[in-house]
């Protein structure tokens, strides 16, 4: 082998030794997510083509399966559904965002109100939802607390009003999420740098102008990521919350995608059309980046363009 | 409010805490509904609290059998982790050595394995495992719970060996002979600690509180039920009161607020972390 090599000895071991060997370090978790993450999901897409009986015979039936769900009025309810439950993420976004601004100075003991804000995110989901669902019950503490009080007509069939019931799962989301928002918007605040913003206050920038000027620019990036953070938990993470709070009821007004998949596999045994739901739920996945980056550029035509005018106008050319 | 970085500011402050209350009140209802007589909750389930009893508590521990629920809980988690970081720390610093088309694009592979729907994956293996009879099996529901984490765990650590290990480093290991096994021992895993511990915590976090996988895989077994089956289960009876779900639920949350309490920073550091770009 000691043949012609076209570069030099010393690039040739400098390429060699780290490179090659190592390659067993990698594999357990090739091997892994292989099995478990996508060879799975491979298999129910070629399912999805499928009258699928995992105990019996499937026979392939080509799109049939896609057609049955593109004709069953709960299919669409749960995507009006999922639709509806995006309607709360400038919900996620926000208040985090303008919290973790507030926070930012000034505040005595703002570690400890981080800490409480971020004590549900360690909680199940499903034990968090056994908690308001029992607090929320129509003869519940909440409900008897405002009688109590003479609130009486506040009094809500919380989680078993079809209209009422997806805003509060809205509230809930915001409930579970908001401290982790304030704890990775507060860090990104933490990095711009101060002089900036000092800057901005002497000449006068009022709060708003501060934090949508200055402030929400420099950590623009933070919040696109938790953005889509936040539309891939409603599509991917729902399952504890649904599950446990409404059961995706009452009929199918609060149910999400990956409940509704779940039902259908595990309750129903409709294997073949889950399946083809499942597909259609990961081609919406897909679909979001995409949509992010849009919304990136959308973002950067906005607040770069038309914003740094402005900023450039309050703090002067910084560079 | 016009200056002075280091002046507190009161209505600030106030702000802060009126939404504290929004966190805090829902576990004073909760403790408020569990801790009372039956006879006292009916009377005024909204007011506060005129008597005080254990008994719902304990009930709810032993009509749910809370105590297994625990400890398959736990091993679940242990399971979970083991796997999770025994997969993860190896191909992160194999991904910090190389930096290849192929490293790379495997890289980006694994970790989009995080937007591959929980659902997707879970039924076809439920399929498989309910073939060969192994639904039930508390070690499988840990595994795969450790390999739901693993597109996260492999990010976080990648991005923290990019953070911590320099390419000289890197470069001098290289020199000395050291192989990428021995590298990998002598290097990334003591250099590592603080990063494998918050990825530790929030696996078990995240194992603690899971309800997919195991109302999937764990349903048939009742003596295999996790932590939130278990009081789900308990909760949607019918002949289970409101304050028997509150006890259910209260009992649930104890294990993960002594986590809170023990390792805070170390979950603030996993949670904060992954933002910093």
């Amino acid at each position: 082998m000691a043949g012609h090599r076209p570069f030099p000895p010393d690039e040739r071991t400098k390429k060699m030794t780290p490179s090659r060997n190592g390659l067993v370090l990698v594999i357990p978790a090739i091997a892994l997510e292989l099995t478990i993450l996508f060879l799975p999901l491979a298999y129910i897409c070629f399912r999805s083509f499928y009258d699928w009986q995992p105990a019996g015979l499937s026979t392939f039936v080509g799109f049939e399966n896609y057609a049955i769900l593109m004709q069953d009025p709960a299919f669409w309810q749960v995507v009006r559904n999922q639709l509806f439950y995006m309607l709360g993420v400038p919900l996620w976004v926000m208040a985090p965002l303008v919290v973790a601004y507030v926070l930012r100075a000034n505040v005595w003991n703002a570690g400890f109100f981080r800490m409480v804000y971020f004590l549900p995110a360690v909680m199940s989901p499903a034990i968090v939802g056994l908690v308001f669902r029992s607090l929320m019950a129509t003869d519940g503490p909440i409900n008897a607390a405002l009688t109590g009080v003479g609130l009486g007509i506040l009094a809500q069939p919380w989680l078993t009003g079809a209209l009422l019931v997806k805003p509060v799962v809205i509230v809930m989301v915001l409930w579970a999420g908001f401290g982790i928002g304030v704890l990775v918007f507060s860090s990104a605040f933490d990095a711009i740098p101060k002089d900036i913003l000092e800057a901005a206050r002497l000449d006068g920038a009022r709060f708003w102008q501060e934090f949508f000027l200055i402030a929400v620019p420099s950590i623009k990036n933070t919040i696109v990521f938790w953005t889509m953070f936040q539309i891939v938990a409603i599509f991917l993470f729902m399952f504890g919350w649904i599950y446990v709070l409404t059961g995706g009821g009452p009929g199918q007004s609060s149910t999400t995608m990956d409940f509704s998949i779940y039902q259908q596999f595990m309750r129903f045994g409709f294997y073949g059309t889950a399946a083809a739901q499942t597909v259609v739920l990961v081609l919406a996945i897909i679909a979001i980046p995409i949509i992010g980056w849009a919304l990136q550029q959308a973002v950067r035509l906005f607040t770069g363009r038309l914003g740094r005018q402005q900023v450039r106008h309050i703090v002067g050319d910084a560079p | 409010m016009t200056r002075a970085e280091d002046s507190i500011s009161w209505p600030r402050t106030a702000l802060a805490g009126a939404i504290a209350l929004v966190f805090l009140v829902p576990f004073a209802f909760l403790v408020s509904t569990v801790i009372r007589t039956p006879a006292d909750f009916a009377a005024n389930p909204g007011g506060l609290p005129h008597s005080f009893t254990l008994s719902n508590l304990t009930k709810a521990w032993s009509d749910a059998n809370l105590g297994r629920a625990l400890v398959v809980s736990l091993e679940m988690s242990v399971v979970a982790c083991l796997v999770c970081v025994a997969a993860a720390l190896p191909a992160a610093f194999w991904f910090r050595l190389h930096r290849g088309k192929f490293a790379r694009l495997t890289r980006h592979v694994l970790i989009a394995g995080y937007a591959v729907p929980m659902i997707a994956w879970l039924i076809p293996i439920f399929v498989i495992l309910a073939r060969s009879g192994m639904t039930g099996n508390i070690a499988v529901a840990g595994i795969l719970n450790g390999v739901s984490s693993l597109p996260f765990a492999i990010y976080f650590l990648y991005t923290y060996l990019l953070l911590v290990l320099s390419d000289e480093v890197l470069d001098a290991a290289a020199l000395d002979g050291a192989t990428a096994l021995s590298q990998f021992w002598r290097i990334a895993v003591p250099l590592s600690r603080p990063a494998v511990a918050s990825v530790v915590v929030l696996v078990l976090v995240w194992t603690f509180g899971d309800l997919l996988v195991a109302a999937t895989l764990l349903q048939t077994v009742p003596d295999n039920y996790s932590l939130p089956l278990a009081a789900m289960t308990l909760a949607t009876r019918e002949s289970v009161n409101l304050q028997g779900q509150a006890a259910a639920a209260l009992v649930s949350l104890i294990p993960v607020l002594f986590i809170f309490a023990f390792a805070q920073k170390t979950l603030v550091a996993g949670f904060g972390g992954n933002s910093e770009k």
